[in-house]
């Protein structure tokens, strides 16, 4: 899309996004202009735009790509109620690179101040690679340090086995597609669109809580649904006891803790229920 | 009280007072103090506590000693025969309370024939167990060197150049003085444990890093003033303290739980002995420590004890310390978590995870914690012990 071009001009000024960023300087519309040009028409770089509901919501970029190494990042952009599509992001960028590039190896850097991606990237097992961190200026003079993450094709599978146990197994319609530049000056295209199915953000969390739990207990895993009767998934009165007390850190609240009447939820439905009544509302 | 002109005090900034400047300070002192008086020193420092140890004793009716923020003092003091010293509970178990001493009962253990040497003050001097070190300084004419504040690695620093071969401090402390690093090659001959309990694991790793030193855990009863001590390099106290009392002090378990023979305790029952609220095991010939009464939760069902879940995590090699508390559960009355402060330059990346497994092979379900946080630094109070919130 020929304006795909504008809004990630437009993401890449966000103070949010900035900040995150390698390079944190605000972006002239020419420079990015130039910038989209050079980096995209030798088809080396790759920014992939990613949509939610019909509305654009991150990218990812593929950069440098040789064919078999390259480079790459990612950003949420102007988002709403798209809960978990950060935990998502990297399976997307990843997936793309290894199973439609078929790339060898995809490195990348995070600001070791970004907390909340270098924590997702040690769940989903996403190496770094052991260098001395390189110092990163930034534009208002400071210094700040990265930590560089290397991923080879087979490393692949196990961070997507590990990305797929946290995220939603049905996220609303989500559409990917593929932002290429325009060769010898014909628009963008879109080569592929992929539709992720919706499940709320709680819901996602209390099933990876039940089933990390399970498989350190060394209880089989039987199909959770709905309708499950927690206790007979393996978990005894105490195994809830400690999913609770992990839910709470994970979500910040024990709706059990808030309720005044006490009720005991008996299938998983029934306590999903229980924990987006008491949600807290923003 | 005995005291020894050999004495001398090193402060934080390096002043060093002889004990003549000491008697000196602690004359105009005594001048100015009414016989029978009540003096409160809030927030003094060491120094001032030297001079009032020297100077008010059988002049003072009184001699309150309030630590920073501490504001309650106590309304009315028994009439006494000689100088009440009245020192502050380090409030772990609840809001500090004044206890009335005399300075005989505060010197009780102090060991004036053990020689002169160079004693660390990491303590607080208004509490008891700083007061401990601040008289048996005095009373051996040892030299005194005071480090209380800054970093655990600044402290230690300032100990060994100041040439300290004995010191006491909490478990906590200790754990902290092994993980600074700097600790490598100090020649100590005296290390004193106090305050909480002295686990097998960091008496073992003492001897290890200070062959020559003489180790000692001590038991206090801070309400009751009683004290006893322990040498022999294992946790816990002979079984046999059961029926010789140590030092004329006597020792009952009863279901479980640790009593003291302190007669005159208000708490005291009708055969004199007080409850130390401390759950103890009695295992073979030994009394071991499983933990607070006041500490204990109930997990579905299981009464366990913190305490004894924190040795076992201690124990593995990522972990420099660790604090478990208990929470209220809808599903299980109350249930355990975990905040563990890793040993420096360990990975942490699974080791939340891997603590977990390893917990569950050495305990019971109801004592493996439901979640383990892994944390900078352990909250730990101003008395160097870990918070447990």
């Amino acid at each position: 899309m020929p304006d795909d071009i504008w809004t990630l001009w437009e993401w890449r000024n966000l103070d949010k996004v900035r900040a995150v960023s390698i390079n944190d300087r605000q972006l002239a519309r020419a420079d990015h202009q130039t910038w989209f040009d050079s980096n995209f028409a030798q088809m080396r770089d790759r920014m992939i735009m990613v949509e939610w509901n019909g509305a654009a919501v991150a990218w990812f970029h593929i950069t440098r790509f040789d064919g078999s190494d390259g480079g790459w990042a990612y950003a949420l952009g102007v988002t709403s109620g798209t809960l978990g599509l950060g935990a998502l992001l990297p399976l997307l960028g990843l997936g793309y690179a290894f199973e439609r590039l078929h790339a060898r190896t995809i490195s990348g850097q995070v600001l070791d101040s970004n907390f909340n991606v270098q924590s997702l990237f040690a769940r989903y097992g996403i190496p770094t690679v052991p260098i001395v961190a390189e110092p990163v200026s930034r534009a208002d003079g400071s210094v700040v340090t990265v930590t560089s993450y290397e991923v080879t094709d087979r490393d692949w599978p196990i961070i997507k086995a590990n990305a797929l146990r946290e995220l939603p197994a049905r996220l609303g319609d989500l559409l990917v597609r593929s932002l290429e530049a325009p060769v010898d000056g014909q628009p963008a295209r879109l080569p592929h669109e992929e539709k992720v199915p919706e499940m709320h953000a709680v819901e996602t969390t209390i099933r990876r809580a039940l089933l990390d739990l399970l498989t350190e207990d060394d209880i089989p895993a039987t199909e959770l649904t709905r309708d499950s009767v927690l206790l007979d998934t393996g978990l005894d009165s105490l195994g809830l006891a400690v999913l609770v007390t992990r839910l709470e850190s994970t979500l910040g609240y024990d709706p059990f803790a808030i309720m005044i009447e006490a009720v005991y939820p008996r299938t998983l439905g029934e306590f999903v229920d229980i924990y987006e009544k008491y949600a807290p509302q923003d | 009280m005995h005291t020894n002109a050999t004495f001398s005090y090193e402060d934080e900034d390096g002043t060093v007072r002889t004990f003549a400047d000491v008697q000196d300070r602690a004359s105009l002192l005594a001048n100015s103090t009414a016989p029978g008086s009540t003096i409160v020193l809030a927030g003094a420092t060491t120094l001032r506590v030297l001079e009032a140890l020297v100077a008010l004793d059988d002049r003072a009716g009184a001699v309150v000693l309030l630590p920073d923020g501490v504001e309650i003092v106590p309304e009315a003091l028994a009439d006494s025969p000689h100088t009440l010293w009245v020192l502050y509970t380090s409030g772990s178990t609840g809001t500090p309370k004044p206890v009335a001493h005399s300075l005989g009962s505060l010197a009780r253990g102090v060991r004036p024939h053990d020689g002169a040497r160079t004693w660390g003050l990491v303590y607080d001097p208004l509490r008891l167990a700083g007061m401990a070190v601040v008289l048996q300084a005095l009373a051996s004419g040892s030299r005194l060197v005071e480090a209380r504040h800054g970093s655990i690695a600044s402290r230690v620093d300032a100990l060994r150049a100041g040439g300290v071969t004995a010191l006491s401090a909490t478990p906590t402390l200790w754990r902290q003085i092994l993980q600074s690093g700097r600790a490598e090659g100090w020649m100590l001959d005296r290390i004193t444990l106090g305050g909480e309990v002295s686990d097998q694991l960091l008496l073992d790793s003492l001897a290890k890093t200070f062959p020559a030193a003489r180790v000692t855990h001590i038991f206090a009863a801070s309400e009751t003033g009683v004290v006893f001590s322990v040498g022999d390099g294992r946790e816990g106290f002979p079984a046999s303290y059961l029926t010789t009392a140590p030092r004329g002090i006597g020792v009952q378990v009863r279901e479980g739980v640790l009593w003291v023979h302190s007669p005159g305790s208000a708490l005291a029952d009708d055969d004199g002995f007080v409850t130390t609220d401390d759950a103890v095991d009695v295992r073979e010939d030994r009394v071991l420590f499983a933990g607070r009464l006041s500490g204990m939760a109930n997990v579905g069902g299981t009464k366990v004890f913190p305490e004894q879940v924190e040795r076992v995590i201690r124990e593995h090699p990522a972990v420099a310390d660790v604090v478990v508390t208990a929470r209220k559960n809808p599903f299980s009355g109350q249930i355990l978590v975990a905040e563990v402060e890793p040993v420096h330059g360990v990975s942490i990346e699974t080791l939340a995870k891997d603590l977990r497994v390893w917990s569950a092979k050495r305990m019971t379900t109801p004592q493996v914690p439901a979640k383990f946080t892994i944390v900078p630094e352990l909250a730990r109070s101003a008395a160097g012990k870990v918070v447990r919130s």
